[in-house]
């Protein structure tokens, strides 16, 4: 990790108003890059990072996105924009992602989407993945934590099991999402991760989703 | 605890039992949740799996957002599609159900839109040299009479089929010899044969639709099934006998010719997981492209049983478990026989299966 990446990306998460973690409709959003930084002007938000869905063999053209994203940054200078991708992780710890295009964005996130119900592959593939060499130079995050476990009709019975892996990604410097969209972290859970290794993510897809997230009390910081 | 949730579309295709026979007898025994859907609340394969829903059709606005709830509410973590309705429409949103937490068994939208249309599929396949029968596309009653025409109708059959189609639906083969005596007192009515003024008189009753002509090709028909991730497995199977278009006697015949085909055209697709093809022979022996299903096909239970699970690898690709092929035997000779079985159903209990 480039120890200036991380910090810069830090002060942004503790001291800015950010929104982190959009889709646009080059996957399953609903609304462009141009609608999300409009929206981010309106409601005076500072900061916006995108990551968007990616697969070893793009289902869009990454290269248009990079450019909308370039645009973005030339026609809203008081916006900071971010580019960065959700990738899929592989049992064994592998990421559904090519060098090419980690090598083209500072932020990676780690999402377990559909992946066999075995928490001990679930586990080892998460530990190996936060100690890959492979990632170590950007800002990593986790995604969706606790999606695993809902499936696997743990969330409720393994705050250990999440907390043990919370440990693994922390002591790499993985930062761990709050996904407000679904909402599943134990309190007990995130009240003991220090909170400059946690981030916000709304998981959006269309403004309507923003506007949902903006409203709801427990964003107020969003 | 189940090894992954699987939602499989269609459970009432003719190819549901398979499917299922597939995931619960694979070879390292892992065990999945199943879960169906269909357009029919009564398909058969609610009779079968763990959970069955029934769903909109998948033209209606409302399909995609009951799908969406039932991967949410079950959990889902892979959806296999049956049916040819279905396929395009999850293709187009395979990122949407990815975020949902569930990967789809299906190909890229645009291998699926070439893969469906006969048209496309047939000059892809020409522009790699894998052999077709003669064919043209027509869109009124002076292309089609012109098409059979350069194909020696009335003197040699020719097919007539719609440019995009599900199964048999729109297939005739067009025969001067159509309708005699003969044919009515020995034929079962399965209508595929006419001749073309009968048919002329038919569509000129409604908007013209675009047709295929091709030649007749009088040879033995085969079924191919593919896998195709890392490593391509090609399996071709013999239809020996056939009943309103599904096998009912298949039978695994290795040819080298087959899998090269399949394999090239599958590659020049770009189609992925399992999907199939359909060849015919011509009256010289040479195996012709007929056509392409772009997902699982009724009777590739046949290829599990030759001892290659492609739906199983299908699946274990979709969850990112990297599956080793190297060493698989395949049976040459393997025959799928089919029965008429059913389940027997009381106050919506299964009393009992044949």
């Amino acid at each position: 990790m480039t120890a200036g990446l991380l910090e810069k990306f830090r002060e942004v998460i503790l001291g800015k108003k950010y929104l982190f973690h959009l889709h646009t409709n080059y996957t399953d959003g609903k609304c462009t890059v141009d609608d999300y930084c409009k929206w981010a002007i309106n409601r005076a938000s500072e900061v916006l990072i995108f990551t968007e869905h990616i697969r070893k063999r793009p289902s869009y053209d990454f290269n248009r996105f990079l450019a909308d994203i370039d645009q973005a940054r030339i026609c809203y200078p008081d916006l900071e924009i971010w580019a960065g991708v959700e990738a899929k992780v592989l049992p064994g710890g592998g990421l559904d992602l090519s060098p090419e295009v980690a090598a083209r964005v500072p932020v990676i996130c780690f999402a377990c989407h559909s992946f066999p119900r075995d928490s001990k592959l679930y586990q080892k593939s998460l530990e190996n993945l936060f100690s890959s060499p492979d990632w170590k130079d950007k800002i990593r995050v986790w995604v969706h934590p606790g999606r695993f476990l809902k499936k696997a009709g743990l969330l409720s019975v393994c705050v250990s099991f999440l907390q043990n892996l919370a440990a693994a990604a922390l002591t790499r410097e993985v930062l761990i999402e709050v996904n407000l969209r679904e909402n599943l972290l134990p309190e007990a859970f995130t009240k003991s991760i220090p909170a400059q290794l946690l981030i916000r993510g709304c998981d959006a897809h269309s403004l309507e989703d923003l506007d949902e997230y903006y409203t709801a009390p427990v964003q107020s910081q969003l | 605890m189940a090894y992954a949730a699987v939602l499989i579309t269609g459970a009432g295709a003719p190819g549901i039992a398979g499917t299922i026979y597939a995931l619960k007898e694979n070879p390292e025994k892992r065990v999945f949740r199943i879960i169906s859907t269909d357009i029919n609340e009564d398909a058969v394969g609610k009779y079968l799996t763990d959970t069955f829903y029934q769903v909109p059709s998948p033209e209606e606005d409302d399909y995609l957002l009951s799908m969406e709830e039932i991967v949410r509410d079950e959990n889902i973590d892979i959806i296999i599609p049956q049916t040819t309705r279905e396929i395009l429409v999850l293709a187009e949103h395979v990122d949407h159900f990815r975020g949902l937490g569930a990967e789809v068994v299906v190909s890229p939208a645009i291998s699926i839109k070439t893969a469906n249309d006969k048209y496309l599929l047939l000059e892809k396949a020409k522009q790699i040299n894998i052999p077709c029968p003669d064919y043209y596309l027509t869109d009124s009653e002076i292309t089609l009479r012109e098409a059979t025409r350069m194909l020696g109708y009335p003197g040699k059959k020719a097919v007539a089929k719609p440019r995009i189609s599900h199964g048999m639906r729109g297939l005739r083969i067009l025969s001067q010899e159509s309708g005699n005596v003969d044919q009515l007192l020995n034929s079962k009515p399965e209508g595929l044969e006419t001749d073309l003024d009968s048919l002329l008189q038919i569509l000129s009753r409604g908007k013209w639709p675009e047709l295929i002509v091709s030649e007749y090709l009088p040879g033995e028909e085969y079924t191919i099934d593919v896998f195709r991730a890392r490593t391509t497995v090609v399996i071709p199977r013999k239809r020996r006998s056939i009943r309103s278009g599904i096998s009912f006697d298949a039978e695994v015949e290795l040819r080298e010719d087959l899998i090269e085909y399949s394999t090239k055209l599958a590659a020049a697709l770009n189609l992925k997981y399992c999907f199939g093809f359909q060849f015919k022979m011509s009256s010289d022996g040479i195996p012709m492209l007929l056509e392409c299903n772009p997902r699982v096909q009724g009777t590739m239970v046949t290829s599990v049983m030759a001892g290659f699970n492609l739906i199983y690898y299908a699946v274990m690709e979709a969850l990112g478990v990297q599956v080793a092929v190297d060493g698989t035997k395949i049976e040459n000779g393997t025959r799928f026989v089919r029965y008429w079985g059913g389940v027997g159903v009381s106050d919506g209990r299964v009393i009992g299966k044949v």
